[in-house]
């Protein structure tokens, strides 16, 4: 599923929904939460590129993967950001949403959204990058 | 059912029912201004009518940006007498009453929950 940066994507979550509904309800809603943050995150701060979000299952576990057109600089910075958020446990990421949540400031994008993706994936977020395309990849167990 | 904010792919649906405010659907929008704008608005002026007011929230999604939105929400109605909030879950959806005793624990108001979401007439 290809999403422009451009289109409104008004009906996100129904169209998630319907895409994914033979998954559980309760995994659903993770992978879904997690799609829409890097779907926003790719918006705000990536505008005027479009997102690759796709989806695949295996017996054990279902894979996000999205892929975004990003330049060198963005793709360091990102990278970087998710690297930070790897090296940080559990325990201490829910602790620094809880925080993110009463910073004063709110402007767009809280620090939160990449935060949410590795707590609720079952593993560290994945990233590759090549030919100006940088991807961003979550495991969900089942 | 009273509707005052009609639903969107990506904000509630805000709506008064037996005196009671309901907000229900998602919270989803990149920017999440506009409608915590609107619904703060409503919900002064529906408190300042008896100082009085039951607040539900029955939300399938929201997004990190209005967590914080919603979070603020909260923390300015603390300290205001008669306001009660009522947290609307599924009842296998722990990651959303998790959400509700988070906002709870942070915010400092005292929540009532339900495991039923509510069900709007569409």
């Amino acid at each position: 599923m290809h999403i422009s940066a451009e289109s409104d994507c008004e009906n996100i979550v129904e169209t998630l929904e319907n895409q994914l509904q033979k998954i559980d309800k309760p995994l659903r809603k993770r992978i879904i939460s997690c799609a829409i943050e890097l779907l926003q995150n790719n918006t705000i701060h990536n505008k005027g590129n479009g997102i690759d979000i796709s989806v695949t299952e295996t017996d054990d576990c279902i894979r996000l993967n999205t892929a975004r057109k990003l330049d060198g600089k963005s793709t360091k910075f990102l990278n970087d950001k998710i690297q930070e958020i790897n090296n940080i446990s559990t325990v201490n990421l829910k602790d620094l949403f809880k925080k993110n949540l009463s910073v004063e400031n709110l402007e767009q994008g809280t620090g939160n959204g990449l935060i949410l993706c590795r707590l609720k994936s079952d593993s560290y977020i994945e990233t590759k990058f090549s030919d100006e395309t940088f991807e961003i990849n979550l495991t969900f167990n089942r | 059912m009273n509707v005052l904010v009609e639903a969107t792919g990506k904000t509630p649906h805000i709506y008064e029912e037996n005196g009671d405010l309901c907000v229900w659907g998602v919270i989803i929008p990149e920017n999440p201004t506009e409608i915590f704008a609107k619904l703060t608005n409503i919900v002064s002026t529906k408190y300042a009518e008896n100082h009085n007011l039951k607040i539900h929230f029955s939300l399938g999604y929201f997004n990190t940006s209005s967590a914080k939105f919603l979070y603020n929400f909260f923390k300015k109605l603390k300290g205001n007498e008669g306001i009660t909030i009522v947290w609307h879950y599924e009842a296998d959806d722990e990651d959303i009453l998790d959400s509700g005793k988070e906002f709870e624990e942070i915010s400092g108001l005292k929540f009532e929950y339900s495991d039923t979401l509510l069900e709007v007439a569409k």
